[in-house]
């Protein structure tokens, strides 16, 4: 259950997150156009934001307050953002690994079984500088499944893939979640993408919640 | 982007064959003229060439301890550098958030300024009584003192090691590991190269430099290079003995190199995470313990001055009997300055081209850096005492040209960082749109350049006017730095009567590094439209 009460964020002049409250239980996408406020939304989720205003409780524990936010490691999340993010100085078998090490699931064969989902078994002993951008999305969002956290926070993960590559991450998105029961944040600003996805839909615009449960 | 945009549309014009040879002329001419006779003086003398070349017995011991000494106020330097200036990149609030930018101020205050505060200090606690014997002298009181000048680069350097790292990889790994484990795991690692780079240049600075520890009776091999020529007047003799340390500040520069060049690379945009770290107790205590050294060292210099200021009555004559080498020291730190910027700036354009041509030009560039100051000025006397007697030996003309031969690749990498800075875009559009060659450079160039060439001359100034290792071999009779003066009279143990001329070089290397800070400041402002202690935080709505 995530539950956002008055949450506020400001950056100068600019209410980047305004006022918003909702209680959603179950998997949640949000939608809205650039600009709308939802990554600032996803960051306050995950604690890298501290919000000016406001609440955020996950399953009923307060993980962040006014001035006061609890260690992103700490909340049982794991994350993708809008860039892949990738360690530079780690492969990218090394780079799910690190993610992997919280999760004590590390183990070789649940790396090969998510590197093989994501098709980037060939990428697993290459650095991040000698893969495409498009395969680095699909390494940050495998990093993201591996650390089977109870929230999975994802930032437009299927941006700029081609149809047949966003159908298999989908595929390999619902397989993980349905085998971890982790609870779906998922940002996007397509539509389509959107309706594949079973949840509650919030909608945001100029950083207030326009759409959404109360 | 391509750098290569940025390096056409900035290059220097008509002018910049012309500045590229003066630039070769002032910073490897004394090396070539030192070379040059060197080649003569060693057929006839082989068997001195080989004692000289090789070191063994004392000076073997010698070159040892004088690596080791290096090699601990590196170590110590960036361990500290890395503790405490991690801690002041976080710090976003308050005092503290401006605290790192004093602490980069105190980058050119010369080594011997702390060396004065510490002798005052030991002298005081060697008056106490039961404290007298443990007072620290020779090899650790010159470490800690050499610690104490380098400790402001290196918060400086390490800062920004901190900005090299991108905010997305950290946040990445913060999701997913405690804060701790990202530092070690991911932040260091990927800062790494510029760490190594920031150790490699405290190496250099502290082998190269013997003011200090001679001023301790610790013996050094670069006062070593010195005492030969005073000795034996032969420059060839100079150069070869170098030769063993010079092999070895080779070795550190070009391992370090490659990790320098990346340091500047970079946003421009200092950027730190939106929530803080949360670290264990004893990494807190370490980061703390860190920065409390460089307030120690930093709090000892200011209040050694302090107290200097406050008796300033009894030190006036002091002063007043070294006016005119203040006004040397002054005028050598301004021509070196101004002279050094079209230079420096055609080398950094050359630099910040792709290809096996900027490589050459960064080795070039980076090379002088390993060069012991007392064989540039050896080297300068042999160019224009026998090689060019133009008239410009026993001139004011000799300091400043050893200040360009040690400074101008100093002013040129700074050049670099501010050109690689300055996206390519912005001059792109400056070629599209432009209205002749003056107004384009005036209206856009410049602007774009300008905190560099500021920060370049700053530094320029501040370390040519306490320049000693070469300005004491090629000062013209009549004539004499501050900086010989203090260190003179520190040497032979009248360290009351430095205290009023510290005051003074003190105020003056702070009012360089202060106008550089405010400079570079002010261009992030304009670049970012906020302060750059500010976070990314505010750049993710």
């Amino acid at each position: 259950m995530i539950e956002c009460n008055d949450l506020g964020r400001r950056f100068g002049t600019v209410r980047a997150v305004d006022a918003v409250s909702f209680a959603v239980s179950g998997d949640v996408v949000i939608l809205g156009p650039s600009g709308s406020g939802k990554s600032t939304l996803l960051r306050l989720i995950a604690g890298l934001e501290i919000p000016d205003t406001g609440t955020i409780a996950l399953d009923g524990a307060v993980v962040s307050q006014a001035g006061w936010a609890l260690s992103p490691h700490r909340r049982n999340i794991s994350c993708m953002f809008q860039m892949p993010a990738l360690w530079p100085h780690m492969t990218v078998a090394e780079n799910v690994r690190f993610a992997m090490g919280a999760s004590r699931n590390g183990s070789a064969d649940r790396l090969d079984a998510l590197l093989e989902g994501a098709a980037i078994t060939p990428l697993a002993d290459r650095y991040p500088r000698e893969i495409s951008g498009g395969e680095a999305r699909r390494v940050a969002l495998v990093r993201a499944l591996a650390r089977e956290a109870q929230y999975l926070l994802l930032d437009e993960p299927l941006l700029n893939l081609n149809r047949e590559l966003k159908d298999r991450m989908f595929d390999l998105l619902q397989e993980e979640q349905r085998r971890t029961g982790a609870v779906l944040v998922y940002i996007t600003h397509d539509l389509e993408e959107a309706d594949q996805i079973p949840a509650t839909v919030l909608r945001m615009a100029g950083g207030r919640l326009v759409e959404g449960p109360e | 982007m391509d750098r290569v945009s940025a390096a056409g549309i900035l290059r220097g014009g008509p002018l910049l064959p012309l500045f590229l040879l003066l630039f070769l002329g002032a910073v490897f001419g004394p090396l070539c003229a030192l070379v040059f006779i060197t080649a003569q003086y060693i057929p006839g003398n082989l068997p001195d060439v080989i004692a000289l070349l090789v070191p063994a017995g004392r000076r073997l011991g010698l070159l040892l301890s004088s690596v080791a000494l290096a090699a601990a106020v590196a170590g110590a330097g960036t361990v500290i550098g890395l503790l405490a200036g991690s801690l002041l990149w976080d710090l976003r609030e308050g005092v503290w958030s401006r605290a790192r930018w004093l602490v980069v101020v105190l980058a050119p205050v010369p080594a011997f300024l702390y060396a004065q505060a510490w002798m005052a200090v030991c002298a005081l606690l060697a008056t106490a009584g039961s404290v007298a014997a443990w007072v620290p002298a020779g090899w650790v009181l010159s470490f800690w003192v050499q610690l104490g000048a380098v400790l402001p680069i290196a918060v400086g350097l390490c800062m920004l090691a901190m900005a090299s790292v991108d905010i997305p990889s950290i946040e990445a790994a913060r999701v997913v590991a405690p804060d701790i484990t990202v530092f070690r795991r991911i932040v260091v690692p990927i800062a790494a190269p510029a760490l190594g780079a920031c150790a490699g240049l405290l190496f250099l600075l502290s082998i190269t430099d013997y003011s200090v520890p001679t001023l301790f009776s610790v013996n050094v091999y670069a006062l070593e290079i010195f005492a030969e020529f005073s000795a034996s007047s032969e420059p060839a003799r100079a150069l070869l003995l170098a030769i063993p340390l010079l092999l070895v500040t080779l070795l550190v520069i070009f391992a370090t190199q490659g990790r320098i060049r990346n340091l500047m690379e970079g946003t421009g945009v200092f950027q730190r995470s939106a929530s803080p770290p949360e670290y264990p107790r004893w990494f807190a205590a370490l980061r703390y313990g860190a920065l409390g050294i460089v307030v120690l060292h930093a709090g000892t210099l200011v209040a050694s001055l302090l107290v200097t200021a406050v008796t300033m009555n009894r030190h006036l004559p002091a002063v007043a009997n070294a006016s005119g080498d203040i006004g040397v020291s002054f005028g050598i730190g301004i021509a070196a300055a101004v002279c050094c910027l079209p230079i420096a700036y055609a080398a950094a354009t050359m630099m910040n081209r792709s290809g096996r041509q900027g490589g050459v030009w960064w080795l070039l560039c980076i090379a002088p850096l390993a060069v012991p100051s007392p064989l540039v000025g050896i080297g300068l006397i042999v160019l224009w005492n026998s090689l060019l007697p133009a008239g410009i030996y026993g001139t004011a003309a000799m300091p400043v040209l050893a200040a360009l031969a040690r400074f101008a690749p100093v002013a040129a990498l700074i050049l670099l960082a501010q050109l690689r800075h300055i996206d390519p875009l912005l001059t792109d559009a400056a070629r599209v749109f432009q209205r002749g060659v003056v107004r384009t450079w005036v209206q856009v160039r410049l602007p774009l350049l300008a905190p560099g060439l500021v920060a370049a001359a700053c530094m320029v100034f501040a370390l040519s006017a306490g320049e000693l290792g070469a300005t004491l071999l090629v000062i013209p009779p009549g004539l004499e730095t501050v900086t010989i003066r203090m260190y003179n009279y520190l040497h032979y143990g009248s360290s009351g009567a430095v205290a009023g001329l510290g005051l003074v070089m003190t105020v003056l290397m702070l009012a360089a590094g202060g106008v550089a800070v405010a400079a570079m400041r002010g261009w992030s402002r304009l670049m970012t439209g906020r302060p750059s202690s500010h976070g990314a935080g505010g750049d993710t709505g």
